[in-house]
C-alpha cells in the first residue's frame, strides 16, 4: 500500500496506544516510525512485529546510569527510546544491555538528531547508523537492522558537525512510502482498540447533526 | 484566552482567505478553467488551473448528480454531489483515471502525494435547483434568495495533509520549488475552497443552458459574487486547537500583536477614519444577511445590532479624533458592548490598518517540531515553578468532581472523527484522547511535587511515563504564551462550537450558524472575487458585504 508519512505516523501512533502505551510515549512512537520511514528503514513492520511479539518479557531501563538493562529480559524499544532521546545530549554516550528491535529506539534517536541538528551516531551488532539534519548514513546488513533483538546497543553524540554530503535522500521528499497491506492490517488490529463503538445515541450526539440536511 | 471569548471572533485581515487573494494578487496567479467534460445532468470531470509563479495546480472535480435522499451533511455520508482534488501539477488522463477511481469515495479511497488537498461538497437544495431554473428560463434569481443562502454548494470535508494519502505538509510548504504562499497555513484548503466557489456557478450556469437552451443566461457577476461556499463543520474539527499549541499560539500573536500596533496609534488622519467608518457601515448594512435559528446566536445577533449602533454613535461623536483613538475605542468596548461587539471591533480596527498589521499574515505558521522534544536534562523543581507561573488557572480544581469532567473526547469506530461522550452516561471513557490540558498538567504537577525537585526530569518520566505529554505541553507553554485554552475542555458546561468558531473566524469564515453546541454552518469568500476577475478587482474589499446603491 502506497501512503503518506503522516498515515504513517497516524497508524504508529494510534498502534502503539492501542497496545497500551501512554498517550505521550504513543505520541513520540509515530514520529520514531515516520522518521524511520522518511529514511528507507521498515518501521511500521517492526512497530508491528514488536506490538504482536512478547511486550510484556521486556521492560523500561532499571536505571539510567551506567549500563541500561531492562529489570528482566530485553529493553522495551519503545520506552527505552523515548529515554534515550531524553538523555543522550547530556550523557554524550549512552550504552544498553539487551534490546528488542533496536530499529524502533533507534527512530526516536533520528527525529532528536533531525529536530535538535545534533549528529547521533547508533551501533548494534551488524549495524551502524548516523543519524542527523536531513537523513541518515547506515552501514550494515538488512537482517541486523530488521533484527528482533541486539545484544547490545551504543549511541553517542558525535562532537563535530555533521555534513549532510552524500545523504540518503529522505524517501518521502520526492516519492511515497510502501507499507504492506499485512502489515497495515497488523498495526490496524492495535490500531482499533483506541476507537469507541458507536451507539445510535452517540452517533446523533456525537457530531451534533441530524441525520439529514438538505437546505 | 477563554473559550466563552475565542468563541465570538470574526474574521479580520490576518484571516487565511484574505491572505490568500492578497498574496495570489500580488504574485499575479493566473487561473482558467482548462477542461469541462459534463454532461446535461451534471456528471462528469471538469478541471481548473491555478498557475503561480513557480508551479501549476490543478483543482480536478467530479460531479454527479445525486439523488436528494443520499445527500447528507454528515461525515458519515457516502455520496456527494461533487468531490474534489487539488493536483500539484497538470493532470493527464491517466492521473485522471487514477483519481477518478478514489476521490469519489472520499476517506474509503487513497490519494497519492501529488495531491495537496482532497475535498466534496453537496448542493443547497433549497437555492441550487431555484437558481438553475430562473437562469434556465433567462431570468436573474432575485437577490433576497441569495441572501438567504450565501451560497450554492456547501463543502462538508476539506482534507490535505498526509490524510488519506495526500500529500504531507513538509512535501510542499515552504519547500524549494514549490510556491513559497504555501509556507502559511492552510493555503492549499483555501486555495481549493476557493476554486470550488467558481466550479459551483459554472456547474449552475452549465445546468440551466441544458435546460433552457438558448433562452439561458448566465448569473450576473455582481449577483454571482454575493454567493460563496458553505461549510458544515463537526466536532472533527474540534481538537484542532488543543492538539496544535504552537500553531495556535502563532495565530494569536499575530492577532495580539496587530491589535496593539493598532491601538499604539497616536492619531488617525481622515482617510483612515473613512475606512473604519465604511467598514463599519457595511457591517451594520450586511448584518440582515447573518441569518441563524440558534436562540443563543440569535441573541448574540440582536446585541451585536446594538452594538454596532452604540461604535458608529461613538465615532460621530469624535471618539476617533482624540490622542491614542483606538486604544481609546477598544477600552470603551470592554465597558460598553458584549463581548460578540468587542470582538467585531477589533477586526473592523484592523481594518484600515492594512499598510500596519498584513505582514502579521505570514507568520502564522510554524515548525511545530522546534517544541515537540522533551528538554528532560532540565530539574524537576525548574517544570514545577513553570507550571505553577503559567497554570494558575488550571491548578486547585477536582477534576475527579463529576461536573469537571463529565466529557470526554474520544475517536468513534464508526467514521474515525473525534468526538465527544459523557463519562457517566457512555461506554469508552477508557479510551480517551488526551485532550484534557487542565486536568493532565493539575495530575502532572502532584506527581511533580512528590519528586526530589534537583532530579533531572529524566528520571522523573522514567518512573511517570504516562506524565510524557503533560511535560512536553507544559514546557511547550512555557515558551508560548498564547498556546493554550484557559478552560477546562471535559467540563459539563463546555461548548465545542466556540473551538471551530474560533478556528473558522482565523480562516476567515462568516455568517457562523450553530446548529448546536457542537456543528456550526459558515460560509467562506462571499462577496470575493472570482479568480478570473482576480487581476482586475481589489483582492481584499470583500470581507463586509458591499453597500447597495442607496448605501443599504
Amino acid at each position: 500500500m502506497i501512503c503518506s508519512l503522516n498515515q504513517i505516523e497516524q497508524s504508529a501512533r494510534k498502534a502503539a496506544r492501542g497496545a497500551g502505551f501512554a498517550w505521550g510515549l504513543a505520541d513520540e512512537t509515530g514520529r520514531a516510525v515516520r522518521w524511520l520511514h522518511a529514511n528507507g528503514f521498515r518501521g511500521a513492520a517492526a512497530l508491528a512485529d514488536w506490538l504482536d511479539g512478547d511486550i510484556k518479557s521486556s521492560g523500561a531501563p532499571r536505571s539510567l546510569g551506567g549500563v541500561w538493562r531492562a529489570p528482566r529480559g530485553a529493553l522495551d524499544p519503545l520506552r527505552t527510546g523515548a529515554a534515550l532521546g531524553d538523555c543522550i545530549e547530556s550523557a554524550g554516550a549512552v550504552e544498553t544491555g539487551a534490546i528488542a528491535h533496536p530499529l524502533l529506539a533507534a527512530g526516536f534517536l533520528g527525529d532528536a538528531a533531525h529536530i535538535d541538528e545534533l549528529v547521533i551516531e547508533l551501533q548494534w551488532p551488524g549495524a551502524r547508523l548516523q543519524c542527523m539534519r536531513g537523513g541518515a548514513r547506515r552501514g550494515g546488513t538488512r537482517a541486523a537492522f530488521e533484527a528482533a533483538r541486539a545484544a547490545h546497543l551504543k549511541c553517542s553524540v558525535a562532537r563535530a558537525p555533521g555534513t549532510s554530503a552524500g545523504l540518503r535522500r529522505r524517501a518521502a521528499r520526492f516519492g511515497e512510502c510502501r507499507v504492506p497491506r499485512a502489515v497495515w492490517l497488523r498495526l490496524d488490529r492495535h490500531a482499533r482498540r483506541t476507537y469507541v463503538e458507536a451507539s445510535e445515541a452517540s452517533r446523533l450526539a456525537g457530531a451534533g447533526a441530524g441525520l439529514h440536511d438538505n437546505d | 484566552m477563554r473559550l466563552a471569548r475565542m468563541g465570538c471572533f470574526h474574521q479580520t485581515r490576518l484571516s487565511f482567505m484574505r491572505a490568500l487573494l492578497r498574496d495570489l494578487k500580488r504574485e499575479r496567479w493566473k487561473f482558467a478553467r482548462e477542461s469541462w467534460r459534463v454532461d446535461a445532468r451534471g456528471e462528469g470531470v471538469a478541471l481548473y488551473s491555478a498557475r503561480g509563479p513557480r508551479r501549476t495546480y490543478t483543482l480536478v472535480c467530479f460531479s454527479r448528480d445525486l439523488p436528494a435522499k443520499l445527500r447528507s451533511d454528515r461525515v458519515i455520508a457516502n455520496a456527494w454531489d461533487a468531490t474534489f482534488a487539488l493536483f500539484d501539477g497538470a493532470p493527464d488522463e491517466a492521473d485522471i483515471k487514477r483519481l477518478a477511481a478514489n476521490v469519489p469515495l472520499q476517506e474509503a479511497g487513497q490519494c497519492r502525494q501529488s495531491e495537496l488537498v482532497m475535498s466534496r461538497a453537496n448542493r443547497s437544495v433549497r437555492v441550487f435547483s431555484r437558481v438553475v431554473d430562473a437562469l434556465a428560463r433567462g431570468a436573474q434569481p432575485p437577490r433576497e434568495l441569495l441572501d438567504a443562502s450565501g451560497y450554492l454548494m456547501r463543502t462538508t470535508a476539506v482534507y490535505a495533509n498526509g490524510k488519506f494519502g495526500l500529500c504531507d505538509r513538509e512535501n510542499f510548504a515552504g519547500r524549494a520549488g514549490h510556491d513559497q504562499m504555501f509556507a502559511a497555513p492552510f493555503r492549499a484548503e483555501m486555495l481549493a475552497v476557493w476554486l470550488i466557489r467558481w466550479f459551483s456557478i459554472d456547474l449552475a450556469e452549465h445546468l440551466a443552458r441544458a435546460a433552457g437552451g438558448r433562452k439561458a443566461v448566465k448569473l450576473a457577476r455582481p449577483l454571482a459574487r454575493q454567493l460563496g461556499i458553505g461549510n458544515a463543520t463537526g466536532l472533527g474539527m474540534a481538537p484542532f486547537l488543543l492538539l496544535h499549541p504552537a500553531l495556535l499560539h502563532c495565530w494569536m500573536r499575530a492577532r495580539e500583536t496587530a491589535l496593539s500596533r493598532v491601538r499604539g496609534i497616536s492619531r488617525s488622519g481622515k482617510k483612515t477614519r473613512a475606512h473604519f467608518c465604511r467598514a463599519l457601515a457595511r457591517m451594520r448594512a450586511g448584518l440582515s444577511q447573518w441569518r441563524t435559528e440558534d436562540r443563543r446566536q440569535l441573541g448574540r445577533l440582536r446585541e451585536l445590532k446594538n452594538d454596532l449602533e452604540k461604535i458608529s454613535a461613538q465615532t460621530r461623536g469624535g471618539a476617533l479624533q482624540g490622542e491614542a483613538p483606538w486604544d481609546a475605542l477598544i477600552r470603551w468596548s470592554r465597558r460598553a458592548l458584549s463581548m460578540e461587539g468587542q470582538e467585531l471591533l477589533v477586526s473592523l480596527a484592523l481594518e484600515p490598518h492594512g499598510e500596519l498589521v498584513d505582514d502579521l499574515a505570514h507568520e502564522m505558521s510554524v515548525d511545530e517540531s522546534r517544541y515537540w522534544r522533551i528538554r528532560a536534562g532540565r530539574r524537576v523543581g525548574e517544570l514545577r515553578d513553570a507550571i505553577d507561573a503559567n497554570y494558575r488557572w488550571a491548578l486547585g480544581a477536582d477534576y475527579a468532581e463529576p461536573r469537571r469532567c463529565a466529557r470526554f473526547w474520544y475517536v468513534s469506530e464508526e467514521k474515525l472523527e473525534p468526538r465527544l461522550g459523557e463519562r457517566f452516561d457512555e461506554p469508552g471513557a477508557e479510551k480517551e484522547l488526551p485532550l484534557a490540558a487542565a486536568r493532565d498538567i493539575a495530575a502532572l504537577r502532584a506527581s511533580l511535587g512528590a519528586f526530589d525537585a534537583d532530579a533531572a526530569l529524566a528520571e522523573f518520566l522514567r518512573a511517570h511515563p504516562r506524565h510524557r505529554h503533560a511535560v512536553r505541553r507544559a514546557q511547550l507553554a512555557a515558551q508560548l504564551p498564547y498556546a493554550e485554552i484557559r478552560d477546562n475542555v471535559i467540563a459539563k458546561e463546555l461548548r465545542p462550537v466556540d473551538l471551530l468558531r474560533c478556528k473558522l473566524s482565523f480562516f476567515g469564515a462568516t455568517r457562523f450558524d450553530p446548529k448546536s453546541d457542537r456543528w456550526v454552518r459558515i460560509t467562506m469568500y462571499q462577496h470575493a472575487p472570482f479568480p478570473d476577475e482576480l487581476s482586475a478587482m481589489d483582492a481584499d474589499d470583500w470581507a463586509y458585504p458591499p453597500l447597495g446603491e442607496n448605501g443599504e
